[in-house]
């Protein structure tokens, strides 16, 4: 559905807006941010239930806190911010200065309600930032919902089930690790159909810009 | 001049030779996919110039420059990254990186590299 040439410039701007994500979340941490290098995945509709997803890549199955922020109108889709249940509480804690490299070596408390408002705010200012990028890209406004922040037991089978929940055909997802709190994160981003071509049309015309 | 390139994006090596082969016309310009493969290209053909990625696969471009520098070499670096983190800054300056600059690429700063090499040029 897409070439490489497509596929490259994509990552290309992909890793930018993460980059500018991940400022932002250095800023909040106190700490630096390890960046993965990103990748797209265009999964066939044509495929119905047995879309390919590389989920064991995304998140290992276990507690995970979920961030889901869902956004439109002309560019639409959903975005999350997946974390190990284990690691959420040292990214607050990390957030809130309040991070002591001795929690470590401690097995990590439950999420209070006052964490799970860190997290929102965490998710809301992260996702906001990438899919803001894209709206800046395309020239479009677009419309956030509040992130829905759920802590989920996802066991093995379901893990290759979470993603396929939507109808969207497009994967976007980026790893990155906290250096001192060692957390690990990944953002996915799953776009419309109609996204897909707003956002390819927008490629294909930076590409061409460049063979003129 | 010899100049090499060290991005794993291909839009990005493809900017980067256009703009540098429009304003200097008699440079030599090496492109390469990642750290490992700059590396040997940079051992082989001793460029005057490095302007490196530093997300890439196989080897990052803080590797690159920090093996390079633990071999001897003298390199004039300018980075190219998406990274903008200023513990990140702070880590490229101790390196003694030469320039850093943003991503995207935009007019702006394929101009302000166009000034940076010519500015090496006359130094």
């Amino acid at each position: 559905m897409i070439n490489e040439e497509q596929k490259d410039l994509l990552k290309e701007y992909m890793n930018v807006f993460v980059g500018k994500a991940a400022s932002l979340l250095s800023e909040m941490a106190n700490q630096r941010v390890l960046l993965h290098v990103p990748e797209v995945e265009i999964l066939s509709m044509e495929d119905g239930n047995d879309w390919e997803l590389p989920t064991d890549r995304l998140f290992k199955y276990g507690h995970i806190v979920s961030s889901t922020m869902k956004f439109g109108y002309d560019f639409s889709g959903r975005a999350l911010l997946i974390f190990p249940a284990s690691k959420a509480k040292l990214l607050v804690d990390a957030c809130l200065g309040e991070f002591d490299t001795r929690d470590l070596q401690s097995v990590c408390s439950d999420l209070e309600d006052t964490d799970f408002d860190v997290l929102k705010e965490i998710s809301n200012v992260i996702l906001n930032c990438v899919i803001g990028e894209f709206g800046n890209m395309l020239g479009v406004k677009l419309e956030f919902s509040l992130p829905d922040v759920e802590l989920i037991f996802v066991s093995e089978e379901e893990q290759k089930l979470y993603l396929k929940n939507s109808v969207h055909i497009m994967i976007f997802y980026t790893a990155f690790t906290l250096a001192e709190t060692k957390v690990d994160g990944v953002i996915v981003i799953a776009l419309s159909v109609n996204s897909l071509n707003m956002l390819i049309s927008k490629i294909d015309a930076l590409l061409g810009e460049l063979n003129d | 001049m010899k100049i090499l390139i060290a991005d794993d994006s291909a839009f990005v090596r493809k900017v980067l030779t256009k703009t540098l082969n429009t304003h200097y016309e008699n440079a030599q310009i090496i492109s390469c996919v990642n750290g490992q493969e700059a590396y040997d290209q940079f051992v082989a053909q001793k460029p005057d110039l490095l302007i490196t990625d530093l997300l890439m696969p196989v080897m990052t471009g803080q590797e690159l420059i920090r093996k390079l520098m633990s071999d001897g070499y003298k390199i004039n670096t300018i980075v190219i990254s998406a990274d903008i983190q200023s513990r990140t800054k702070e880590e490229l300056d101790a390196l003694g990186i030469k320039a850093l600059l943003n991503k995207p690429l935009t007019s702006a700063s394929l101009n302000a590299l166009v000034d940076l090499i010519r500015g090496y040029e006359n130094d």
